[in-house]
């Protein structure tokens, strides 16, 4: 019985050695990939980016009061659009807080100092509005959207307004197939 | 002086037993002068080892160039091509890579985390590819199905392994960031994204000999 297993052994041991010995040879190559972002932020003025909702405190007595910031494309593609939701909260008083109206100074800059605007004034979201869209833009990477808050003229109460941006990944380009 | 018979006669066996040493002595150098016989091949007998050699070239920019800045659905095709540059024919072709970088994109995400990471298609073509167009004007087979990267972390058979001596392979590399969808929100990126990611990704080509073989001839 020794024997016949020994036998086998031998056997196993020296028809798997070919195998085991037999040459390979081996080609090696590496490469790198990254992926893009898409994101929107809001800024004030002379403020640097928080990745938080933007937040606009006002304290209204009499007047109309400003405030200027701007959406800026900190992806690195361009967008084609975006949703900006607006949250309105009362701080202080029981009134409903201020009505804001936001307005966009197309093909010019807005002059904090008149509170003018050197192109035309849109106006993209009013009154109650909870939220306001872009579409069909180009907001280049780096690119700003240059906006300002209004108040009308009031003397309600004490409350801030927040600015929460999203941008998906239908807001950007379509895919792509490339061959290189 | 007489010496008697017997003292004359004692050195008669000492005599004898020379003579017989001599005689066998004699009889054995006849056996160990007997013909020897040599042959050999004049000309030496030449046995040479064959190589199995594979190269791997970029076409077009292969694997020389970065991709960069790719977002879901995005396809980047790739060309390169394998060469057996050896003498010997080659079996059982396999890939694997081994990569480094951001883990969203190496490996689908688990646990309600719905990330979905690189995959790796690979074509070849009978002919070279159009590196610019991505066209094959001759057969093409897939080698490898679309595979997410981190799961070719082990030798993986390509369909067709065989290449013989001096057989090239035209390879299509195929990368894909599958389509998903990913909301950013005041510019800060989700807590599992594959934005902004980075992956380096080393492609390793084996190729074993072929089957040894016992000839007689």
């Amino acid at each position: 019985m020794k024997r016949i297993f020994a036998l086998v052994l031998a056997i196993a041991t020296f028809t798997s050695l070919p195998a085991s010995a037999g040459q390979s040879a081996r080609a090696v190559k590496s490469s790198s990939t990254s992926t893009a972002t898409w994101a929107v932020s809001a800024i004030g003025q002379s403020q640097i980016i928080t990745y938080q909702p933007y937040s606009l405190t006002w304290v209204v007595t009499s007047g109309v009061a400003y405030d200027y910031f701007a959406l800026r494309n900190i992806g690195s593609v361009p967008i084609s659009n975006f949703f900006v939701a607006i949250n309105k909260i009362r701080l202080s008083g029981n009134s409903n807080p201020n009505e804001i109206f936001f307005e966009r100074c197309v093909g010019g800059i807005w002059s904090v100092s008149t509170n003018q605007c050197s192109g035309t004034v849109a106006l993209i979201a009013s009154a109650s509005d909870a939220s306001f869209v872009f579409s069909g833009i180009n907001l280049s990477i780096g690119g700003e959207i240059s906006m300002r808050a209004r108040t009308q003229a009031s003397n309600r109460n004490n409350f801030s307004t927040t600015l929460t941006t999203y941008v998906s990944r239908q807001d950007i380009r379509g895919q792509q197939v490339t061959n290189s | 002086m007489i010496k008697s018979t017997s003292a004359k006669r004692s050195w008669r066996p000492f005599a004898g037993a020379a003579i017989i040493i001599s005689v066998a002595a004699i009889a054995g150098q006849s056996v160990l002068a007997s013909l020897n016989a040599t042959a050999f091949n004049t000309t030496a007998q030449n046995i040479n080892a064959g190589t199995l050699k594979l190269d791997l070239a970029n076409s077009g920019n292969g694997f020389g160039a970065s991709i960069s800045n790719i977002v879901p659905g995005d396809v980047v095709n790739r060309y390169v091509t394998l060469t057996n540059s050896g003498t010997l024919n080659g079996i059982g072709l396999t890939l694997k890579t081994s990569q480094t970088g951001t883990a969203s994109l190496i490996t689908d995400g688990t646990g309600g985390v719905t990330t979905k990471a690189l995959k790796l298609t690979v074509t070849s073509c009978s002919v070279a590819w159009n590196t610019s167009t991505g066209a094959c004007t001759g057969t093409t087979a897939t080698e490898l199905n679309s595979t997410v990267i981190g799961s070719l972390t082990s030798a993986t058979p390509l369909t067709n392994g065989t290449m013989s001596s001096s057989a090239v392979k035209y390879l299509q590399m195929k990368i894909e960031l599958p389509d998903q969808n990913e909301t950013t929100i005041n510019g800060a990126l989700p807590s599992n994204t594959v934005q902004g990611g980075a992956v380096d990704v080393t492609y390793t080509f084996d190729l074993a000999q072929r089957v040894a073989t016992i000839t007689n001839s």
